[in-house]
């Protein structure tokens, strides 16, 4: 006696070829160097940038300190410190005035990128070091 | 130690590299025969086989644990043949997107009605039902595929077809009936 669930079970097609789990095992290795290397480039190039960058926003933050007259204020610190204690909210109220915020913001902003790539950097390399480790 | 899916899946993602070597030498076979049955063509499928576990490879840190794994890795493995499918135009665009059935012929076919003696003789040649099974629609061949090779129930078919379980269930009683058609007029 046989049921269609009998003779549905038992038909499979042709097996595959015996080297086809080696070739999965090769393609998925083509595809993990090729992103490796996509990820290199992109981390390589967003850390070198932001070192460029840094060069442009220092200068621009050593400019604005020294055009927001911070230095003459912390002079006074020095040459008349016992004054600017007994008044020494509203000497911080204008020292924090006077700092130049958007030099600041730039300089932490290129500082935050650049330790993000670093460490997407550091992070392939160790694993394209660990992966040809592996295969050697 | 065999490991589960999820087991493996988990420690491939914790560092563990050869547990995903595990799961592909695991499921070759099974996502081999099943995207043969969709596409047809022996060559062809063991490029979308490649391609199928590339995606796994690509997205298994988005697999959610709460789903059969089997499940998931189907649902990738139809996405993949049926994209090549529609590439090759193979096959007509909308015989995988109907959702119910144009008409549910009368549910009279069930999976353990008994072949006519002469038919059984037929059937028990397994290249005869092969040859049969490749002149059903698609969607006929992955749902048969599904249940009775891979035992999946209805409820797990739904979820890789993303179709509700009574359209799973009617969609397996037409090709049972399509199969009891096409073994009677080979025969």
């Amino acid at each position: 006696m046989t049921t269609y669930r009998d003779i549905l079970s038992k038909t499979l097609p042709k097996e595959p070829d015996s080297s086809l789990y080696f070739r999965i095992l090769a393609r998925i290795k083509k595809e993990e160097n090729k992103s490796t290397r996509i990820q290199l480039v992109i981390s390589g190039l967003i850390t070198i940038s932001s070192i460029a960058a840094l060069v442009p926003t220092t200068t621009y933050l050593v400019s604005e300190f020294a055009n927001s007259g911070i230095g003459q204020y912390l002079s006074l610190l020095s040459s008349d410190g016992g004054s600017m204690l007994s008044f020494w909210k509203e000497f911080s109220l204008v020292v924090v005035e006077s700092l130049p915020t958007l030099g600041i913001a730039l300089i932490l902003l290129v500082l935050l990128v650049l330790s993000i790539s670093l460490i997407a950097l550091i992070k392939t390399l160790r694993k394209a070091n660990y992966k040809l480790q592996t295969t050697q | 130690m065999n490991r589960t899916d999820i087991e493996l899946v988990t420690d491939y993602i914790n560092g563990d590299e050869q547990a995903l070597n595990f799961l592909i030498k695991r499921y070759t076979q099974n996502v081999y025969y099943f995207v043969y049955r969709l596409s047809g063509s022996g060559r062809d499928s063991e490029d979308i086989v490649q391609d199928v576990f590339v995606k796994v490879w690509k997205n298994i840190d988005k697999y959610d644990a709460k789903q059969n794994f089997r499940t998931w890795l189907f649902t990738i493995a139809r996405n993949t043949t049926i994209d090549w499918l529609r590439k090759k135009k193979h096959v007509p665009l909308s015989s995988f997107d109907s959702d119910e059935g144009d008409n549910i012929i009368s549910d009279t076919a069930k999976d353990n009605e008994l072949l006519p003696d002469e038919l059984a003789e037929k059937a028990d040649d397994k290249m005869f039902v092969e040859k049969i099974l490749q002149t059903l629609s698609p969607e006929n061949r992955e749902i048969l595929f599904l249940h009775y090779n891979e035992e999946l129930t209805f409820d797990e078919i739904g979820k890789i077809l993303r179709k509700p379980l009574h359209t799973v269930k009617s969609q397996h009683r037409r090709a049972l009936l399509s199969l009891r058609d096409k073994i009677g007029t080979k025969n």
